[in-house]
C-alpha cells in the first residue's frame, strides 16, 4: 500500500508542478488568462527590475521548458534543476514578504513539492557528492552525451 | 464554507488559505495531477490487474536452464 501511495503521490506532484509551471510560462507570452497582479511588497521592486533586465522573461522560458519536461516525463532530473532557481526565487520573494496569505501558502507548497521531487530523483544527483572529483572533459569524447541519453 | 472556484478572470481571494480556492495556475496543476493519477490508475488496473503496474520478477540464475514455472 505504501508503494502505491508513493507512486501516485509522486505522479500527482510531478504533474502538478509540470502543469503549474508550463501554464505559468505560457500565460506570460500568450496571455491565456489575465496576468496575476503583484502585491505591494518589498519584492515588487525586485520583480520590476527583473522585467527590465529580461530575467523575468528568461525565468518564464525556464518554466515552459521545465514544465514540459515534467509533464512529458522526459529529462525530469534536468527539468527539476532548470526549475529550481525559479522555485527558490519565488519562494524567497513571497514566503517572507508577501502580504497575501494565499500566495504564501502557494509558494511554500510549490517549494515543498519541488524538494519532494528532487528527493525522489536523488539517485541521479548522488554522483555530484563525489568528495574528490577528477575532471572528465566532455570534449574528449563528445559521443558520451549521446550514449547517456 | 469551502468554495471551489476556477478563476478565469484571475480574481481569487488572496487573503484566503482555503486550498480549494485556487488561482488559474494552481487549478491547472491540480487538474493535470488528478487526471494523471486517474489515467495511470485505470490503465494499470485494466492492463495489469494491480495499481503498481507490471510486476517485475526477480532474476534467478541457475547452473542449468530452468523450465518454465520451475522456480515459482
Amino acid at each position: 500500500m505504501a508503494r502505491v501511495i508513493e507512486k501516485y503521490g509522486l505522479l500527482f506532484v510531478r504533474y502538478y508542478m509540470g502543469g503549474f509551471n508550463l501554464l505559468s510560462g505560457l500565460n506570460f507570452f500568450f496571455h491565456i488568462w489575465p496576468q496575476p497582479k503583484i502585491a505591494e511588497s518589498i519584492g515588487n521592486s525586485y520583480v520590476q527590475i527583473s522585467l527590465q533586465l529580461g530575467l523575468f522573461q528568461f525565468a518564464k522560458v525556464l518554466e515552459i521548458v521545465g514544465g514540459l519536461s515534467l509533464v512529458l516525463n522526459r529529462f525530469v532530473p534536468l527539468g527539476l534543476v532548470l526549475l529550481m532557481p525559479v522555485t527558490v526565487n519565488i519562494f524567497l520573494l513571497n514566503a517572507f514578504w508577501s502580504p497575501l496569505p494565499h500566495i504564501v501558502v502557494s509558494v511554500t507548497r510549490n517549494f515543498v513539492f519541488h524538494v519532494i521531487l528532487l528527493a525522489a530523483y536523488a539517485n541521479y544527483y548522488l554522483p555530484m557528492l563525489r568528495f574528490r572529483a577528477e575532471a572528465r572533459p566532455v570534449w574528449r569524447d563528445p559521443a558520451e552525451i549521446v550514449r547517456s541519453l | 464554507m469551502a468554495s471551489f472556484a476556477f478563476a478565469w478572470d484571475g480574481q481569487v481571494d488572496m487573503m484566503s488559505v482555503n486550498p480549494l480556492e485556487m488561482t488559474n495556475f494552481e487549478m491547472t496543476g491540480a487538474v493535470f495531477g488528478i487526471a494523471a493519477v486517474l489515467i495511470v490508475l485505470v490503465w494499470n488496473m485494466s492492463r495489469h490487474g494491480n495499481a503498481l503496474g507490471p510486476v517485475r520478477r526477480v532474476d534467478v540464475f541457475t547452473r542449468s536452464q530452468a523450465e518454465d514455472g520451475q522456480l515459482d
